[in-house]
């Protein structure tokens, strides 16, 4: 038995559209399983010979598929045979005697021979069927036996030549089946849900169609959509869009669903849910897995940083997950500032600032206004400035040309004096007084970072 | 009778002695901390290698970072190019130009602002399980129980250490911690340089209880003798000329010092 052919369901339903999408989703798994996938007119077939070893043979292949098929929640028939055709012929006897119901069990399992099996299963049956019922003709070996001249001049050279290729005379001349370049499947229910977590069966379901799709292609994907149609309520929307992004490419089913939830966890349904909508915007090739010794070793219960990242910006927002930059500035808080973390981009190293002298390893942002006694700063008691003064100095342009008046322009002026202080209970403080430009105005004090 | 309920309580004593005995076995090699005084008083001579290491401070400036910074760069060339330091809710910014004089790879930093404390631990541990990672430093200031032991737990489990500071008063709440450090305060003088006093809380296979002066290491100490010098010169000249009455008398320039 070297075929196997399956049916999506025991009756195709009725609309025309649907019955395309089950076919479409049953070629799509069942080429994560094998690439010698064909499609005859009421059946999918496998050709099971050669990649049954890679399965652990036959029968366990047989019983993997199986057990994957009823996870998915499908109960598709199965047939087996020596070519495509007795396959199908043997799925479609299966199926008829199970909706007869009549004696179902043993129809079921028991395979009919080759010879015995019902002419109108043959690919012609349609244009000859009632004249080979009115001779009464039934079974194939019965067409068989007749002479092959007067089938081939009576019913056609084409009769010959499907009963050839049902018996595997004849080489079956079908062409494979291939994965789609785009992947967007559709998965809709009838009772509707009220949030995103109850929508993680389908979700899951999509997204593992997602990785057999990524898996045969030999892709990765880096952005995806998910699509929600809404039930229709009048102040919500239709539909809508969640785009998610990775920002190292995984064709991993499991590592699109975390950070799928960890983008559902913060949003709320605009209405109840009809349906789910995944599609895939942005692939790219997959890399060949590197075969280290020690890889099994060292990667055991870790997971890559980059996805954990993309979680917590998920959940959190991008700001939450930053790095730090220097930036050529005179100001201390100029000097470095935060961006948001992003795979790929790089930092280069700060440089030095020797001109500022001992610098704190704690910044303080905003500084703090220091309260001061008898004109020295006070910080948790009073402070005993150690080092200093080190002068920092910047001038801001406020440009104002409003009607091209140059008068307008002004400037800042902006004088601090640096120190390094300590305090009885604080440590030591990097404070600064801030001196001001007009005279009668006090000098002010602030406390700028820590040296810990 | 009372011989029984004796036998009993030996044997347990002795159960007590070995699970010690084997606890203290059991403990994984350590690595220094690249003092001296720190070294002698843990056990294992440095940090634990997995587990939670937690330090108990009340503000931030508690000499935090020279007590962390030689390990750091350990882990850091440890792992060439992806030797990341996260911090989890830092209670500032880390001054960057600073932490680079320093020898850490400020490149490889990274800062989370979660938004609450059940977030923060979330990240934490999420953190441990990233080999990319080389150290996690966390702010768990309201940290539970519960997350804590799960925190230690997930440590052990990927032989990792983690870092968590959390405020002094948690030292009368028990702790799952491989060790615990109270940092009290950090007292500075240019004779003595830069002091910090700790206490030894907890630590596993170990005495505690210590209590410990350390001399840090600190960049800004030559700047600090420099300038105890410079006062000292100026006070002798002040004393000359009977100058006085200046605010900031006795402090030395920078550019002087240098």
């Amino acid at each position: 038995m070297t075929w196997w052919a399956l049916r999506p369901w025991p009756q195709p339903p009725e609309s025309q559209a649907l019955a395309q999408a089950a076919w479409d989703s049953l070629a799509q798994w069942a080429l994560g399983w094998t690439p010698d996938v064909y499609r005859l007119p009421q059946a999918l077939v496998l050709h099971v010979t050669p990649a049954a070893r890679l399965w652990g043979g036959t029968l366990a292949w047989c019983e993997a598929m199986q057990t994957q098929l009823h996870g998915l929640g499908w109960w598709p028939q199965l047939g087996a045979g020596d070519t495509p055709w007795q396959a199908q012929a043997r799925l479609l006897l299966a199926a008829a005697s199970c909706q007869s119901g009549a004696a179902q069990d043993r129809a079921c399992h028991r395979m009919p021979a080759v010879d015995a099996l019902p002419l109108w299963a043959l690919p012609c049956a349609a244009l000859h069927g009632k004249a080979w019922q009115a001779l009464g003709l039934r079974r194939w070996g019965q067409l068989r036996a007749l002479p092959r001249g007067s089938v081939a001049k009576r019913w056609g050279e084409a009769t010959v030549h499907a009963l050839d290729q049902a018996y595997g005379m004849r080489a079956h001349g079908l062409v494979r089946l291939q994965q789609p370049a785009h992947f967007d499947q559709t998965l809709l229910w009838s009772d509707p849900v009220e949030s995103w977590a109850q929508c993680a069966q389908p979700a899951q379901h999509l997204l593992s169609a997602m990785a057999r799709w990524l898996q045969t292609r030999q892709l990765q994907a880096q952005a995806c959509q998910w699509h929600a149609q809404y039930e229709t309520r009048r102040n919500a929307p239709a539909a809508e869009t969640v785009a998610v992004r990775m920002s190292q490419p995984s064709a991993s089913a499991q590592a699109w669903w975390r950070l799928t939830q960890s983008h559902w966890q913060t949003r709320q349904t605009a209405a109840p849910l009809l349906g789910l909508r995944l599609e895939v915007t942005h692939t790219q090739a997959a890399l060949a897995p590197s075969h280290d010794l020690w890889q099994g070793a060292s990667a055991a219960g870790s997971q890559p940083l980059s996805l954990l990242l993309d979680r917590m910006q998920a959940r959190w927002g991008t700001a939450a997950v930053r790095r730090l930059q220097s930036a050529p500035a005179t100001l201390p808080e100029a000097a470095q500032h935060t961006l948001p973390w992003a795979a790929d981009q790089s930092i280069p190293p700060p440089t030095l600032l020797a001109a500022l002298g001992p610098t704190p390893s704690w910044l303080l942002r905003p500084p703090l206004r220091l309260w001061e006694q008898a004109h020295k700063p006070w910080y948790q008691g009073p402070l005993q400035l150690l080092l200093g003064p080190q002068r920092v100095e910047q001038v801001h342009w406020a440009l104002a040309n409003a009607g091209g008046n140059e008068d307008l322009e002004a400037s800042v002026w902006l004088q601090r004096d640096y120190f390094v202080a300590r305090s009885e209970h604080a440590g030591l403080l990097w404070v600064y007084r801030q001196r001001c430009a007009n005279e009668a105005k006090q000098n002010r004090w602030y406390l700028h970072g820590w040296f810990a | 009778m009372q011989a029984s309920a004796k036998f009993s309580k030996t044997s347990s004593l002795a159960e007590v002695r070995f699970c010690h005995w084997a606890n203290r076995a059991s403990l994984p090699l350590a690595s220094g901390t690249g003092l001296a005084a720190l070294d002698a008083a843990l056990a294992g001579g440095g940090w634990p290698q997995a587990g939670v290491i937690e330090l108990l401070q009340d503000q931030p400036g508690m000499g935090e970072w020279q007590l962390l910074l030689p390990r750091l760069q350990a882990l850091q060339q440890a792992s060439p190019g992806q030797g990341q330091v996260a911090l989890v809710a830092p209670p500032h910014e880390p001054w960057i130009h600073t932490l680079h004089g320093s020898g850490l790879d400020t490149t490889q930093l990274l800062l989370l602002q979660p938004p609450g404390p059940q977030q923060a631990a979330w990240a934490t541990e999420q953190l441990l399980r990233c080999a990319e990672v080389a150290a996690v430093l966390a702010w768990l200031p309201q940290l539970t129980r519960e997350a804590l032991r799960r925190l230690q737990r997930s440590a052990r489990h990927a032989q990792r250490t983690v870092w968590i500071w959390r405020p002094p008063q948690a030292r009368y709440q028990p702790s799952p911690a491989s060790l615990r450090l109270w940092l009290k305060n950090l007292t500075v003088s240019s004779t003595h340089g830069a002091q910090l006093q700790l206490q030894v809380l907890k630590q596993l296979g170990g005495p505690r209880g210590q209590e410990l002066t350390l001399d840090l290491p600190a960049p800004w100490q030559d700047w600090l003798q420099a300038s105890a010098r410079q006062r000292a010169r100026w006070h002798g000249a002040a004393a000359l000329t009977q100058e006085k009455g200046h605010d900031l008398v006795g402090i030395a320039p920078v550019a002087a010092a240098a």
